[in-house]
């Protein structure tokens, strides 16, 4: 990333036409950043390879722990976020979101996963109601 | 001195009417609220709140705010007493003595003994910030861009240094920062840098969506991801402590209000590290060092004194020098700059009233906890019941509409996502976030500052490093790196 960084700053225009000096150029405070980070990221290679990073058993198996309910999580989120928020009305996005996220992380708790939508209509209203009435903010 | 006095009693009578109170009492519980449960921090509050109070006239807003904020910090000891758990990492510290204190049936006593020590703790940084905004303000004064730019670079690197385990990863944090904060416009040409056509990017990345996205959901995401089994509390007995056990320790308490507002004042440490070094410096000034660790009172009052106190201290160099101590007042800055406040050098010329504001505010949410602290233990013991699996959908809510109502634009909110996304990433790979928000809030001013540093001196580099102040600075920053890659053993040769 640093180097990308670094590259895209020293192909940015330097505006010499308009008479920038180079220490006004808009590209130098991005590309001393990045030629930090690049230097930086070089010395915490060289360190993870000497404390053995490339050896079996190091800490990608505890990074890969609990991937399948982050994927999950992400998926609800971003269709909530994305898929729903601007398409469909604010209320019953919510509504759908709140329910549909109880429901799967309850299961197989049917009892609790039967409050789903009791939470999702509670939340939607709430939700609107204050935003648009008690802190007069446009709701998407 | 009078002055002061008669602003602050002002500022009182200003903020004296039913609306004020309801919401900083409001405020103040939604932060014992957020700070308590584990996993929802203080900067989370503060920029949550900064999103719901932005059509808020702007003392009300930044009322709410510094009551969130103060709230969040002392609610984290709830968790940190009754689960073993600190709801926000400033109440680390807080596990050590006050679970201890717990597992021995005197919960309520340790929650009264937090209390008292947060409420000490805030009034001892108040009274700091009341006295050392004006001395601080005036040498602020005489700060030019160099030596801004190396207060910038210092806050940073501090920061970064201090608060993670690694300090080359918090270094790049910060770094990380910096550099997303260029992206948009830059200030001299209005050159659009690294927007790739995207004209949503030109103004740069809004940075309380960025805020809100790296502590609210990336947080979000993390606590989903280690599934916390169903709590279990230990009971609760009387809350409110004896005056002759609070005052036992004065010194106690002096000492970690010192610490904490100083700590505070250092930018981007935050309160984590002030409950931690006024626990430490508590242990080695006591009497009772076999106790710490095994329900010490003193060592739970120094560590709650300590982050507390940190608040007010963060808050001096965001009125000064517009550089934020820590990670919430950090947030708390980017609403003052929403809500049209200037903070900065000049803030005791234009605006000393504003100081005093700060200190009222800070005195209503003294009262918000001590209330709260008080009568609503059974309230808490039952929020911190509630199941992440409901919590959750509703923050995320909260944080995807809160991002959007900054500017009416779903743009924001996909900011938020992907700093979300972000954040849990370099949170799993051990990166601290306190210096990336850091970076995020310090760069324009780094950026700006280095540049018309180098368009006065037409180029030339040597006032940035020998007018005095910045000379400081500058060798501060490179002792603080080198301190960190040479490691000085003078015994190491030597044989027992």
């Amino acid at each position: 990333m640093g180097g990308a960084i670094v590259a895209g700053s020293w192909t940015m225009d330097r505006l010499e036409r308009h008479g920038a000096a180079l220490y006004s150029a808009p590209g130098l405070v991005p590309g001393l950043l990045g030629l930090v980070l690049l230097v930086m990221g070089v010395l915490l290679g060289v360190r993870a390879l000497r404390e053995g990073a490339l050896r079996s058993g190091g800490a990608g198996a505890s990074l890969r722990q609990g991937w399948g309910s982050t994927a999950l999580v992400l998926a609800v989120s971003f269709g909530y976020a994305v898929g729903l928020v601007g398409h469909a009305p604010f209320w019953l996005a919510t509504f759908l979101f709140v329910t549909a996220f109880i429901a799967i992380f309850e299961y197989p708790a049917l009892r609790r996963m039967a409050m789903a939508p009791l939470y999702g209509a509670g939340t939607s209203f709430l939700v609107t109601y204050l935003f648009e009435a008690v802190f007069l903010v446009r709701l998407p | 001195m009078f002055e002061g006095l008669i602003l602050f009693g002002k500022s009182i009578a200003s903020f004296l009417t039913v609306e004020s109170v309801l919401w900083a009492l409001g405020a103040s519980l939604i932060g014992v609220v957020i700070g308590a449960l584990p996993g929802l921090t203080a900067t989370m509050g503060v920029a949550l709140m900064t999103t719901l109070t932005l059509k808020m006239p702007s003392s009300q807003a930044l009322l709410v705010l510094v009551c969130t904020y103060v709230g969040a910090i002392y609610g984290g000891s709830r968790s940190a007493i009754l689960l073993n758990i600190p709801g926000t990492p400033a109440s680390a510290a807080s596990c050590l003595d006050g679970y201890a204190l717990a597992r021995q049936g005197r919960a309520g006593y340790a929650m009264g003994i937090a209390t008292s020590g947060s409420v000490m703790g805030t009034l001892i940084g108040m009274f700091f910030l009341a006295l050392f905004t004006p001395l601080l303000g005036n040498v602020a004064l005489k700060f030019g861009a160099y030596e801004f730019f190396w207060l910038a670079a210092f806050g940073v690197v501090i920061s970064g240094n201090l608060t993670g385990d690694d300090p080359l990863k918090g270094w790049m944090a910060g770094l990380l920062g910096l550099f997303l904060a260029t992206i948009g416009q830059e200030g001299v040409y209005a050159f659009e840098r690294f927007t790739f056509g995207t004209r949503d990017l030109a103004g740069g990345l809004s940075l309380v969506p960025a805020l809100v996205g790296a502590f609210g959901f990336a947080e979000l995401l993390l606590v989903m991801r280690e599934r916390r089994p169903p709590v279990e509390l230990n009971p609760v007995d009387s809350v409110i402590p004896k005056l002759g056990d609070v005052l036992k320790y004065w010194r106690t308490i002096v000492r970690s209000g010192c610490i904490g507002t100083f700590i505070g004042i250092i930018p981007g440490v935050g309160e984590d590290s002030a409950a931690w070094t006024s626990y430490a410096a508590a242990k080695r000034a006591s009497r009772e060092k076999e106790l710490f660790g095994k329900g010490s009172v003193e060592g739970l009052m120094a560590a709650e004194t300590g982050d507390n106190a940190c608040v007010p201290g963060a808050i001096i160099p965001v009125l000064t020098l517009q550089i934020p101590g820590s990670a919430p007042a950090a947030v708390l800055m980017a609403a003052m700059l929403i809500h049209g406040v200037r903070p900065g050098p000049l803030i005791m010329v234009e605006a000393p009233h504003f100081v005093y504001d700060i200190i009222t505010m800070m005195l209503f949410a003294v009262i918000g906890i001590l209330i709260y602290g008080l009568v609503l233990t059974r309230f808490l013991v039952q929020v911190l019941r509630v199941r992440y699996q409901v919590i959750v959908p509703i923050i995320f809510v909260l944080c995807t509409v809160g991002s959007f109502a900054i500017a009416s634009r779903l743009f924001d909110v996909w900011v938020m996502l992907a700093f979300g996304v972000l954040g849990f990433a370099l949170r799993l790979l051990n990166y601290p976030m306190a210096p990336l928000v850091l970076g995020l809030v310090l760069g324009d001013l780094l950026e700006k500052s280095l540049r018309r540093g180098l368009v006065l001196s037409d180029g030339d580099l040597t006032p940035f490093f020998l007018r005095p102040i910045s000379a400081f600075l500058w060798v501060l920053i490179a002792l603080i790196v080198l301190s960190r890659f040479i490691r000085w053993r003078p015994y190491a040769n030597r044989t027992v």
